[in-house]
């Protein structure tokens, strides 16, 4: 008798065993066609905002950079298409710049100069950026 | 005879022994001279080299001066002792776009000073001095015209409230974003919400707080920014 019950309980277990693994093996066949939900959510349109977060950079010159000559070339990178300002006491100079970097030259009075650029992108999604840079021109010869 | 010879002969070799010693010893000097005259180029072009890159320029309000020294403060707060030298250092006075040479007693409290020579460790040991005029230079967006009063009241990007005096002798200019050119602009035609790019001359005797005279302003209309 004890025998039976336990032949009865092993078959139990393994029909239980089978029928598990039938339906864990189904439910990943259908994952599988289905595709992961987290790559369906991916937009095949995604635009990389990197170009459009460029922030406002003034590679030359250095902030406090002391030098000899009447004028200097001011080179940077913002967001394309925007009008720089390029402002100091002795001149104004307006810019557009097609792509994202930018010069343009800069006269200097004896002294002092303070530079600011500002960068205003077209629109009013993105809003505008300044960095002040001092140069001293000063004639030491 | 044989005496007269073999004297000879000794005195000929004290010669040769001498002479030969004297090339040995004048031929090394002479190359050793060059040697050295190269590595004291190279010294003094290196001393150069690094004064040059010691070679600061610092700006700042004149606190004191005594004893040949100037005390000054700069725009962060930073306080700069400038050395003055009777001999080496040399000052002007700039202010005017000219450069004229003046007298130390000639500085005082107040004025605003450029530095220039070998810095180290905020004491600058000046070769230059020159006193000159503070600008300052920047933009905001306008949150009030004022034409009775003609003044601005300008908002910057540091949430900074200036107010800017227009006067007779202020720059006016209108920014035509088209073409890229620049218009006078008398006050009527600027807005609330436009951009002032201005330049104000700062004498540090300013009647209140963030209220100066504007030398010059450049207006950036709205209608750029609502395309």
């Amino acid at each position: 008798m004890k025998k039976e019950i336990g032949i009865a309980i092993f078959c139990g277990v393994l029909f239980g065993l089978v029928v598990a693994a039938i339906m864990i093996s189904r439910i990943r066949t259908m994952e599988n066609r289905r595709g992961l939900p987290g790559e369906a959510q991916i937009s095949p349109t995604v635009k990389n905002l990197n170009s459009q977060l460029q922030t406002l950079e003034i590679s030359e010159p250095s902030d406090l950079a002391m030098v000899s000559q009447k004028s200097i070339k001011i080179r940077g990178k913002t967001v394309k298409d925007s009008l720089i300002v390029i402002q100091s006491p002795i001149k104004d100079i307006l810019l557009n710049n097609k792509n994202e970097t930018f010069s343009a030259d800069v006269p200097l009075a004896l002294g002092e100069n303070v530079i600011v650029v500002a960068s205003h992108p077209k629109g009013s999604s993105q809003s505008s950026q300044e960095k002040t840079i001092k140069v001293y021109y000063l004639d030491e010869n | 005879m044989k005496r007269t010879i073999t004297s000879a002969l000794i005195l000929l070799f004290a010669f040769v022994v001498t002479t030969s010693a004297q090339v040995k010893t004048s031929t090394p000097s002479s190359s050793q001279n060059k040697d050295a005259e190269i590595l004291k180029d190279k010294l003094e072009s290196k001393v150069a080299e690094l004064q040059k890159k010691e070679q600061k320029a610092v700006a700042g309000r004149v606190s004191d001066n005594k004893n040949k020294k100037i005390a000054l403060t700069s725009d962060n707060g930073t306080l700069f002792e400038i050395r003055v030298d009777d001999v080496v250092t040399k000052l002007y006075d700039i202010a005017g776009g000219e450069k004229d040479e003046i007298k130390l007693d000639a500085i005082k409290k107040g004025d605003y000073v450029i530095a220039s020579g070998p810095t180290s460790d905020r004491v600058v040991t000046a070769n230059n001095v020159y006193r000159d005029e503070q600008f300052l230079v920047g933009s905001g967006n306008i949150t009030e015209v004022n034409q009775a009063e003609g003044y601005l009241k300008v908002l910057t990007a540091e949430k900074e409230n200036l107010i800017l005096d227009i006067g007779i002798t202020t720059k006016r200019f209108l920014a035509d974003v088209k073409d890229l050119s620049e218009d006078v602009v008398a006050l009527a035609k600027v807005k609330e919400g436009d951009t002032a790019h201005f330049v104000v001359k700062k004498t540090g005797k300013e009647r209140e707080k963030n209220r100066y005279a504007a030398t010059k302003i450049l207006i950036i209309p709205q209608e750029y920014f609502h395309k």
